[in-house]
């Protein structure tokens, strides 16, 4: 029965393929990549048997501004003016915070639009016509709809619009960081545009800063620079620890920045033991899918008669029985172990 | 088997001695640098390379023939002669390490011999060039690059102390302003990497090796056709290309990038950028350990302002030192002057100009550690050249500081050495003897047996010179 027992036991260690019993070279991957569709890097970690923990910046709730437009103007049109007047002012105050992020430029040109009719409606036409204008500044294109609005509005924006016309157009300029996108009066922009003169509003946004924006009074060629506080990735050290609470023996660490990710495999004691760098520009994880799945892949454990140094070893225990004798023959004769060294006389 | 082994034993019995016959080369020319005839007695030895221990050694009076048996075969060997007068050791010279064995005919190796702490003229005039640069190559020296009255000078040449001859290796293309580095490790070999050519920057790359030559390299995926660049060698037989500007703008840039062996040379920017886009600045590697990082210190930025601010390359990580973090700052901060690396992984800042209008050359010398930055160390002679000199680190970790001009402007033939205290951090500047030729501009560079090779710096072609250290840490 014993017998039997080993004979099973050595069928099983030398037959059973070594990758049954093989392991990833780390038990967690840990991303930092904004923008970046993760999805078959996730893939490829847990074929691999590896988790998952996407630290990259997720994209913050969605402002109320455009709601709050739409009931402003829904309040006016059921003629409850100071609702309209209260809600279409909440929303003027959020877009002077965010620079209109989120807004289309419709919806921007309807909020100094209604703004206008409430001004109407109320007997100011000081104001009706600032509002009117900021209207057309933002969006000079806009063309009423029939349907919603009187013709007297109609004529009265037109009068604007011929007013506006002599204005000059100076030359907006957005710098901003690296992977970020740049939104004037809500329409995205890139290098200097010619806007009428006048406010605009300005927003940033990026994959790896939180947003930004602000109100613009344009009266000459002007650049702004955008103030978007970067989000950093987390340190060596969170990873780490992180690493560690999960109880990874190693960890492949991602971290994407100006369109390229370096991918680190590190052990538990802080210690990186390899590196890849790849280049994810125009969102190809192609390369860093590989990336990752070659640094997970278990390694090749060779059974010990299947590796090149143990028959190395045999062969050269085999020449050392044929030369050790030989040479010792040899060096037993008078061959030379010295040399002379002659200058002759050089005085 | 027995038949064999006895033919072995007849053949060792009638071997003769294997006689090793050095080769030994003094000064041309030069009275006050030869060693013979004066000395009373030499003292000859036979050791390992890098070693202390003595193999076989013994001294000989004045008319005695030198033969000194025992010395065991070996494949690092070198011969010390050091002679005297009276007690005092005067002169000393050694060999390159070579090989000796029983089957194949003794080596000739050559060997200098002149009086210490002296420059001696050489019987050889290499091709007259300024701005070139001299590269220790395998113990020997390459030189390249520069200009002549004649426009940029396009011979590459090599001196190799183990044959004591000067040999051409071919040509380079005509530029001026190139930075050259020894680009990989088996064997490496020398890049010269931007400069201007025919008026225009340089894109292009050219492999320099006494194997293969010269060749040419115009596929290059990053041009780096910018003057006032640097190059240097990583530990890991990396090149990094720093800063320098376009000829067309003059706009000092940020960019880094990487040469490495490929086929034949794979060229790649870094994402990493220097936060403070310079030109005509140093860059040194700060140890000779896998991932050392490189010190970029000095150099103008766009405005022509020396830029004070340092910066720090770490190869590993690819990328910058934080410079919220890492932001030491020169005492003077200057360009043109020359950094060279201390036993202790410091740096001394040699020389330069400063940001005053004319510049005006800096005779302060800094020493840049990582634990306190920069810090005066003290003060360059007045005689000493202050630019276009040359440093070069001694086999016993001090600088030869050579040639140069001086404050005046004047070209120098003046010679310092400059050695740092380890214990309290302070460098002192002594002279020692002068070169036979004032020299600006000219190429330095140390050889396999200690000694420095200085060739160049003067309107028309001079002889070369041959720096001959004490025997200090030649072993």
């Amino acid at each position: 029965m014993r017998g039997t027992l080993a004979t099973l036991v050595i069928a099983w260690a030398v037959l059973v393929p070594a990758t049954v019993l093989a392991r990833p070279k780390a038990d967690l991957v840990i991303a930092w990549a904004p923008g970046i569709d993760l999805a078959p890097v996730e893939a490829a970690a847990r074929d691999a048997g590896a988790a998952v923990l996407d630290r990259s910046p997720r994209p913050g709730p969605r402002l109320e501004t455009v709601a709050l437009i739409k009931r402003g103007m829904a309040a006016f049109d059921a003629l409850q003016l100071d609702d309209a007047a209260r809600l279409l002012g909440d929303a003027k105050a959020e877009i002077d915070r965010t620079g209109a992020a989120e807004l289309t430029e419709t919806e921007l040109s309807d909020l100094f639009l209604y703004r206008g009719l409430l001004a109407i409606q109320r007997e100011n036409p000081t104001a009706a016509w600032d509002e009117l204008v900021a209207a057309l500044t933002v969006a000079p294109t806009r063309v009423l709809d029939p349907a919603r609005f009187a013709p007297k509005v109609a004529a009265e924006l037109d009068r604007v619009r011929k007013t506006l016309e002599t204005r000059p157009r100076p030359m907006l300029r957005v710098d901003v960081p690296d992977g970020c996108k740049a939104r004037v009066d809500g329409a995205v922009t890139s290098g200097p545009q010619p806007h009428l003169l006048g406010t605009h509003w300005v927003s940033v946004t990026c994959t790896a800063h939180q947003p930004w924006g602000t109100r613009v009074e344009l009266g000459a060629d002007t650049t702004v620079v955008a103030r978007n506080t970067p989000i950093a990735p987390p340190t060596g050290d969170e990873m780490l620890i992180q690493a560690r609470t999960a109880g990874a023996s190693a960890f492949v660490a991602i971290e994407v920045a100006g369109g390229f990710a370096v991918v680190r495999l590190v052990a538990a004691d802080g210690r990186e033991l390899d590196r890849r760098t790849v280049s994810v520009k125009g969102g190809d994880v192609v390369p860093l899918t590989e990336s990752v799945r070659a640094l997970l892949a278990p390694e090749d454990k060779q059974r010990w008669y299947q590796s090149k140094w143990v028959w190395a070893a045999g062969a050269a225990l085999l020449a050392a029985a044929v030369l050790v004798p030989i040479t010792a023959a040899v060096a037993s004769d008078k061959t030379q172990s010295t040399f002379v060294t002659k200058v002759g006389n050089p005085w | 088997m027995v038949r064999w082994v006895l033919a072995c034993a007849l053949l060792a019995a009638c071997e003769e001695d294997v006689v090793v016959t050095p080769v030994i080369e003094g000064p041309v020319d030069d009275a006050e640098a030869a060693a013979f005839p004066d000395l009373d007695e030499v003292i000859i030895t036979v050791a390992h390379d890098d070693s202390e221990r003595d193999l076989v050694s013994a001294s000989f009076s004045r008319g005695e023939d030198i033969t000194l048996p025992g010395a065991p075969l070996g494949d690092d060997l070198v011969i010390h002669l050091a002679g005297f007068v009276g007690s005092s050791a005067i002169a000393y010279g050694r060999t390159c390490a070579f090989h000796v064995d029983a089957k194949n005919d003794p080596p000739a190796p050559h060997l200098f011999f002149s009086r210490s702490v002296k420059f001696a003229s050489l019987g050889i005039t290499p091709v007259a060039r300024t701005r070139g640069r001299a590269i220790s190559y395998l113990g020997s020296a390459i030189v390249l690059g520069g200009e002549s009255a004649g426009g940029g000078v396009t011979t590459v040449e090599r001196f190799d102390p183990i044959t004591g001859q000067l040999t051409t290796l071919g040509d380079v293309d005509e530029r001026t302003g190139a930075a050259f580095a020894l680009l990989g490790t088996a064997p490496p070999r020398v890049v010269v990497v931007g400069g201007l050519a025919a008026g225009v920057g340089a894109s292009w790359l050219e492999l320099v090796d006494p194997s293969r030559r010269v060749e040419r390299v115009d596929e290059v995926a990053q041009p780096m056709a910018r003057i006032g660049l640097t190059a240097t060698s990583l530990t890991d037989g990396r090149v990094i290309v720093i800063g320098g500007h376009s000829p067309s703008t003059g706009m000092p840039v940020g960019t880094i990038t990487e040469l490495a062996t490929g086929t034949p040379i794979d060229v790649r920017e870094l994402r990493a950028t220097l936060a403070h886009p310079r030109t005509g600045h140093t860059a040194t590697r700060l140890g000779e350990d896998l991932g050392a990082p490189v010190l970029i210190a000095g150099g103008i930025d766009a405005g022509g302002i020396p830029v004070g601010i340092a910066e720090l390359f770490k190869p590993l990580a690819e990328e910058l030192a934080d410079p919220l973090v890492f932001k030491p700052t020169m005492v003077v901060p200057r360009t043109g002057h020359q950094a060279v690396r201390m036993p202790d992984n410091s740096v001394l800042i040699i020389g330069g100009l400063d940001g005053s209008s004319p510049r005006q050359p800096v005779r302060t010398l800094e020493l840049f550690t990582l634990d306190a930055g920069f810090a005066a160390v003290g003060e360059l002679p007045e005689s000493a050249g202050i630019t276009d000199f040359t440093a070069t680190v001694l086999p016993d970790g001090r600088v030869l500081i050579t040639g140069g001009r001086t404050s005046t402007n004047a070209v120098t033939n003046t010679a310092f050495i400059a050695r740092l205290d380890p214990l309290d951090g302070s460098v002192d500047v002594v002279p020692t003897d002068r070169l036979a030729i004032p020299r600006a501009s000219h190429q330095a560079a140390i050889l396999c047996d200690g000694t420095i090779l200085v060739t160049g710096g003067t309107p028309g072609p001079a002889v070369a010179e041959r720096y001959n250290p004490s025997a200090v840490g030649r072993r």
